[in-house]
């Protein structure tokens, strides 16, 4: 293991940092960062965004845990971010383990380093980022002397493709949880525990989840059979923990000095979201919907603006027109900031009139680049099967508005591989383009223009459509090239994904415990920054899939029954597997279910989490009150016919998979703020 | 522009290791942050995408450190200068040190065109002998011209370097081996660098520390 005083490591430094590029993405210093004495703080924690300085400083599950753990008078937590190619290269000619940007303390000299996973193209900088700390990739490898590696976020929710490389992951919100972690783990280490017994001691917590403590069987095809726990400390089940309400939102946040993705201060004004779009993994796993009180959002505006200068503030939620003071929300900070330099993001709202309003009174006075629209399928049949219900009508009558008030640009999102997608689906993306095109001349004339953006839907794990096969490349591929030619046109701009990323990115999400000696020998061979398009190494995978004998169509291309043990379903995110097989056979059926708000359909969260929700006010939570004549509501059917699709293969025309938006999405829709789903 | 601010404030200031690898305009920023977390009545450009009126006289290479540098920061109320930096001073990221402050008057030119020349502090990785080295500095200063070629953008630039350094003065050993200071003049298409002092003197590659100590400015400025 690599060992360096901080003196050391900054004496290296001054060799490297005048050769790499954006050295001031590796020296901290930055204002509200917080550097506590070391040797007198007794827990420490290195909290570590697998990817490249500029994207994790604009992730808000780090800042918040960051402000949560430097709270604590005898914690600290310190950054680390995984460095770019050159600068990997030169620390390691220079020597110079991985280290944290506060104090540059080898990230090995902490107590636990917990590594935060929104989406499974960091994967592979995992291993890049232990291997800089120079600290052994496998758990197993690792002796007393090791922190506890650990990890949380949304791609932890199939933990078992990454199972070899983590102590232990911690499923669902961190925010209570995150103390009690570091507590445990460095109490059990300092009274003397083997590394075994402390991690026993931290699998008695609740979220914790401790790959070497559950075995798992598979038959030949490598189909689960029997999962066994192996130690007495072990939950069978581990169910994500949740906050009842949200703890008051971050508002120290460090201001980079360099240009990050977003820029911004971001406030989250809602967790959860109740639309129940069958794709959406965050959608579902993010359940219950709590709202932040208007009065707590406007505190935390104008204490942001006096901590950080920050010119931008992102309101942030999964669908933020159904946060019940949205109007007034806009109209207060319109009120109250409208004269000063602050702009807002108000990200992911409904495709509809008001948004344009709302949109209007945030952007009065200001350059008007984007709107985007995030409809993801074409045509009201295939929105219906995904359950996002907005009649083509509407999105045109949107469009002719956002136009006629002068925004230039309209962005729009769609998918392709949904279930039950036929050609005439994928031809109605060309032909509402050119129609909203159409909208854009008539309203503006040639300034205006559409961006269109098309990715494949990747099945997640948790949601609806995790039995889904991905569609077959052939496929993908001939429908991107119908979208190509017919897209070639003055004004509109067409983009889509790379169908070999698509395929790695749908094998991991959906992946079992074989996958992790594949995604090591792919690192090995040189995958890294998996998310970074020219540094994506398809030959790398290939090849690792196939010393292993693995065929990735078997993960991503197979429909799995209903029945099969998924490799994931020991962990319980609250939504029932039962409710997320309705909610499959309503897709199929092109059956539409309402805003949950107004009826319960029993995804299971209130039953996981009666506790929680009796001990909060009733409108806590987005759910229906309590006990209310709770019915069970119908669904409305609407039978489609069969649809018979010429250039899929016919067994898999039937399915049809989805995707949840992926990081390049989220990175965009907010850069303008300005994004209606 | 418009002269729409009441007050220019001219600020000196220093700027350390901590801060040495952000670069000009990031830099720009960290100030235009600082200044908004002090509240100070900034003044900004007008237009759709107004811009924070902060002049800065000369830009910091990176990996420098500085220890007088100048910005006219441009206000829309009259501040004495004393509460000026007990404002500003704890806004401002550690690393960034005021110096001093006084409002100058609005016809003064703008400090870009005023600055002349700038003087330096190097200190190299070397392990050369003192008098050896006070040789090389001497033998750069006895040559009538020193041409060399620099990229700019796709191009490739010859210019004689030996007009802009205007005086080179050894200053001892330190710990990282040789010091001496340098004047290089600074004006628009006319500026010397040390790093190119540095590589023509042979030490390319080798580890530095340089400081700018000063700025020149012509007279009247």
């Amino acid at each position: 293991m690599l060992s360096m005083t901080p003196e050391a490591i900054s004496r290296g430094l001054e060799r490297i940092l005048p050769t790499v590029q954006k050295p001031a993405r590796y020296t901290g210093g930055e204002y509200n960062s917080i550097v506590k004495p070391w040797e007198a703080i007794p827990y420490r924690l290195a909290l570590v965004f697998p990817d490249l300085y500029d994207l994790g400083m604009s992730n808000l599950a780090l800042a918040i845990l960051y402000d949560i753990v430097n709270r604590q008078p005898d914690m600290l937590a310190e950054r680390a971010f995984t460095p770019w190619v050159d600068m990997l290269a030169a620390m390691r000619r220079q020597n110079i383990p991985l280290y944290s940007l506060e104090t540059r303390h080898p990230l090995a000299d902490f107590d636990v380093i917990g590594f935060t996973l929104p989406y499974e193209q960091l994967y592979t900088n995992v291993l890049t980022t232990l291997d800089a700390a120079g600290i052994p990739l496998r758990a197993a490898a690792r002796d007393d002397t090791a922190p506890l590696i650990l990890a949380g976020g949304s791609a932890c929710l199939n933990p078992e493709p990454m199972h070899a490389f983590f102590d232990a992951f911690f499923i669902g919100e961190g925010e209570e949880a995150i103390v009690e972690i570091v507590r445990t783990w460095t109490d059990a280490r300092r009274a003397g525990l083997s590394r075994r017994d402390a991690l026993a001691r931290l699998a008695t917590l609740e979220g914790i989840y401790v790959p070497a403590f559950r075995s798992v069987a598979c038959d030949a095809e490598g189909r689960i059979v029997e999962t066994r726990v192996t130690h007495p400390a072990a939950r069978a089940v581990i169910r994500k923990r949740i906050v009842p309400t949200l703890p008051p939102p971050p508002t120290r946040f460090i201001v980079p000095f360099i240009e990050t993705v977003h820029n911004r201060a971001a406030i989250e004004i809602q967790r959860g979201c109740t639309r129940g779009c069958r794709f959406c993994q965050a959608g579902m796993i993010y359940r219950p919907v709590r709202e932040r009180p208007l009065a707590e959002v406007l505190d935390a505006v104008e204490a942001i603006v006096r901590a950080t200068g920050y010119e931008e503030i992102g309101f942030l939620s999964l669908s933020s027109s159904d946060y019940s003071a949205i109007g007034e929300l806009v109209r207060e900070v319109v009120a109250r900031y409208g004269d000063e330099k602050l702009s807002i993001g108000l990200p992911s709202l409904r495709i509809e009139s008001f948004s344009v309003e709302l949109m209007e009174q945030l952007e009065k006075g200001r350059r008007r680049s984007g709107f985007t629209f995030a409809p993801e399928a074409a045509t009201d049949r295939l929105r219906d099967v995904i359950n996002k219900p907005i009649a083509t009508e509407l999105l045109l009558e949107t469009a002719r508005q956002v136009y006629s008030r002068g925004w230039t640009t309209i962005k729009l999102y769609f998918m392709i591989g949904h279930p039950t997608q036929t050609l005439a689906d994928v031809q109605a993306i060309a032909d509402l383009t050119h129609q909203i095109r159409r909208i854009g001349l008539q309203e503006l004339g040639r300034k205006a223009s559409v961006r269109v953006g098309v990715s494949t839907l990747v099945p997640k794990a948790h949601t609806p459509f995790q039995w889904v096969p991905l569609a077959d490349e052939a496929t993908i591929r001939s429908q991107i090239a119908l979208l190509e030619r017919q897209l070639r046109a003055p004004g509109i701009e067409f983009s889509y994904n790379n169908p070999e990323e698509t395929l790695v990115e749908a094998v991991l999400s959906r992946g079992d415990r074989r996958l992790a000696d594949v995604i090591e020998m792919a690192w090995c061979l040189g995958a890294q920054f998996d998310g970074w398009g020219d540094q994506f190494n398809p030959t790398a995978w290939r090849q690792a899939f196939a010393a292993h004998g693995l065929d990735p169509a078997w993960y991503a291309r197979r429909a799995r029954p209903l029945d099969e043990i998924l490799p994931w379903d020991f962990v319980n995110v609250g939504v029932s597997k039962r409710f997320l097989a309705a909610e499959y056979q309503n897709a199929l059926a092109g059956a539409v279910i309402d805003d949950c708000r107004e009826h319960c359909y029993s995804c299971g969260i209130l039953g996981q989490f009666r506790e929680l929700r009796r001990g909060v006010a009733d409108d806590a939570w987005g759910c229906p009150p309590l006990g209310s004549g709770k019915l069970r509501q119908p669904i409305s059917p609407k039978p489609i016919p069969l649809y018979v699709n010429d250039e899929m293969s016919p067994e898999l025309a039937a399915h049809y998979g989805p995707r949840v938006p992926q990081r390049a999405r989220s990175r965009e829709s907010s850069n303008s703020g300005t994004s209606l789903r | 522009m418009s002269e729409t601010y009441v007050q220019r404030m001219r600020v000196t200031f220093a700027t350390d290791d901590s801060v040495k690898y952000v670069g000009h305009l990031d830099m720009a920023r960290a100030w235009e942050r600082a200044i908004r977390r002090a509240r100070l009545p900034l003044a900004y450009s007008q237009g759709f995408n107004p811009q924070p009126r902060l002049h800065f006289a000369a830009a910091l290479p990176v990996g420098f450190t500085g220890q007088a540098e100048l910005v006219d920061v441009f206000l829309n109320e009259a501040l004495a200068p004393a509460d000026f930096l007990a404002r500003l001073n704890p806004a401002l990221p550690v690393g960034i040190r005021l110096i001093a402050a006084e409002p100058v008057p609005r016809q003064w030119p703008a400090l870009q065109a005023v600055i002349r020349a700038a003087r330096y502090r190097v200190e190299v990785e070397t392990a050369i002998a003192d008098e050896a080295f006070v040789g090389q500095l001497a033998t750069f200063m006895a040559r009538s011209e020193v041409w060399r070629e620099r990229r700019r953008g796709p191009e490739v630039v010859r210019y004689d370097l030996r007009p802009l350094v205007e005086a080179l003065r050894y200053t001892g050993r330190c710990a990282l081996g040789q010091s001496f200071e340098a004047v290089l003049r600074a004006e628009p298409g006319a500026t010397g660098r040390p790093d190119e002092l540095l590589a023509e003197l042979g030490y390319e590659t080798a580890l530095r520390r340089i400081t700018r100590l000063a700025l020149v400015l012509a007279e009247g400025g």
